[in-house]
């Protein structure tokens, strides 16, 4: 042991006790605020790479799935866009630095590319929701069977055929951008159904006029069968063509 | 005071940078998943088989009008455009039933007669030969424009397939129509490519199928006709144009 003989200390300390304390607590105050200085630091940092990387790529995966490097759906990517508004979410602790100064000016930037995302998202899932009922009326046609050829005992179950494939696209429910190719796909079909129903009865009949006029007619109607693809077609351009801009307005 | 980063780089400065190139094909994207044009096209209107009165009633309509021709006299000082018959391979039609129904197409009112001429089948020679092939032996007359499944033309040879003369087509079978009126058709289409006329599509869904149409393959929404149309009624190789 060391011991200390006639040392002074004790009472230096004793004299300035108050002025040691004040300086410890300085000291302690410095130390807190700096480690709170580099949290903070770190912390806004990552906050900037992870926004950053999100919309990076968010940015990567959607052009992926445009240019065919990636086969998944359009409709995969719409997650990203409506997870948008979660990253621009600081936590609670550093969140009230928002506020004010350069964090606040992050965040404003943040929240504008993020609102970008939300909104090409909404225009995106109008797109998907589309293509999505699309796709059922697509099923429902695709599995209305069309017989190659067809003697007068079959046409029964052809009228058959054509009606259930009208029940099925009559209780549809469909997006608003679908109403039209709805409608015109309802009113293209029952024509069919009176076509056939026509041909039907001028056989029953041996009417001959009838049957070769409903014959001509029902040539007609599959050949107007056409207009449900032109109809959707042309809403279909129209909303790609709506996406397209956005598009270019969110990331070029 | 908050305790702020310093500096001020936009989140998404580099981003921006990065991706300033020309923007992918979004409207391309979406329409490729257009799925409906291809199942619609995909519903083909079928062959609706005739029923049997409304056979009966056409073939009692064409007896009439056959009837009706052959009383009709030949045009008189029309042209004679003559042809001879040969048969090429092995044949198990009756050649002379074969001779006597293609004279008897040729010289029908409804039919190129109209062109003001008449035909006459001599022995050898004349200016067109009418032929009559054992189906594999068809592409003997030209590798590329016959084959084994149809009758066609090459240079003065109007050469009929005897499948088709025996048996039609199945599509000219299952519309209900009949043997005679295909044989009418096909001697009609062939010798219309000797006068000069090539094939032509059907002009409107429902209307009789021009003669020059190739209707054993498909009407595209014609009816099967087996005479010349009015519109047909020309000939580059006699330079008549009625």
């Amino acid at each position: 042991m060391i011991q200390i003989k006639n040392s002074r200390l004790p009472g230096y300390l004793k004299k300035h006790a108050w002025l040691l304390s004040f300086v410890g607590v300085g000291l302690l105050v410095i130390m807190v605020v700096s480690i709170g200085y580099m949290m903070s630091e770190r912390y806004w940092t990552g906050y900037v790479q992870k926004t950053d990387s999100y919309y990076q790529s968010t940015e990567q995966k959607t052009r992926d799935v445009i240019t065919g490097k990636n086969d998944n759906t359009l409709s995969s990517l719409q997650s990203l866009y409506d997870n948008a508004e979660k990253i621009c979410k600081p936590s609670t602790l550093y969140g009230w630095q928002t506020r004010s100064g350069s964090v606040k000016e992050k965040q404003v930037h943040c929240e504008d590319s993020a609102s970008k995302l939300r909104a090409f998202g909404l225009k995106l899932k109008l797109v998907t929701s589309h293509l999505n009922s699309q796709q059922q009326i697509t099923d429902m046609v695709k599995a209305t069977e069309s017989p190659d050829e067809i003697t007068v005992d079959g046409f029964a179950k052809v009228i058959e055929n054509w009606k259930g494939l009208a029940l099925k696209i009559d209780t549809l429910e469909v997006p608003d951008t679908m109403n039209e190719t709805k409608r015109v796909a309802q009113e293209r079909v029952r024509l069919m159904i009176t076509g056939w129903q026509e041909l039907q009865a001028a056989h029953v009949a041996k009417n001959r006029i009838g049957y070769e006029t409903a014959t001509v007619k029902i040539a007609s109607e599959y050949n107007a069968l056409g207009q449900i693809a032109s109809t959707n077609t042309t809403i279909l351009e129209r909303l790609a063509n709506t996406l397209q801009l956005s598009f270019d307005e969110t990331f070029s | 005071m908050g305790l702020a980063v310093t500096g001020s780089i936009s989140p998404f400065a580099m981003t921006t940078a990065a991706t300033s190139t020309a923007s992918p094909m979004v409207a391309n994207r979406v329409m490729q998943s257009n799925s409906l044009p291809e199942a619609v096209i995909a519903i083909k209107i079928p062959t609706i088989n005739q029923p049997q009165w409304l056979i009966d009633q056409k073939n009692a309509e064409s007896a009439a009008k056959a009837a009706a021709a052959a009383t009709k006299p030949v045009p008189a000082g029309g042209r004679v455009i003559t042809y001879s018959v040969i048969t090429r391979g092995a044949i198990t039609a009756d050649v002379g039933q074969f001779k006597q129904q293609a004279n008897a197409t040729l010289n029908d009112a409804r039919g190129w007669t109209n062109l003001g001429v008449t035909f006459q089948e001599i022995a050898t020679g004349g200016q067109f030969t009418l032929a009559l092939s054992e189906a594999s032996q068809m592409t003997t007359f030209s590798a590329n424009g016959c084959d084994t499944q149809y009758s066609c033309r090459v240079g003065r040879y109007v050469i009929i397939n005897q499948d088709r003369w025996l048996s039609a087509t199945p599509s000219w079978n299952t519309a209900g129509g009949s043997l005679r009126d295909y044989r009418h058709m096909v001697v009609n289409h062939e010798t219309g490519h000797w006068l000069g006329h090539g094939h032509v599509s059907c002009t409107g869904v429902g209307q009789a199928a021009p003669v020059m149409q190739q209707q054993s393959i498909s009407l595209q929404g014609c009816s099967f006709n087996a005479w010349p149309t009015s519109g047909e009624m020309s000939s580059t190789q006699l330079g008549i144009n009625i």
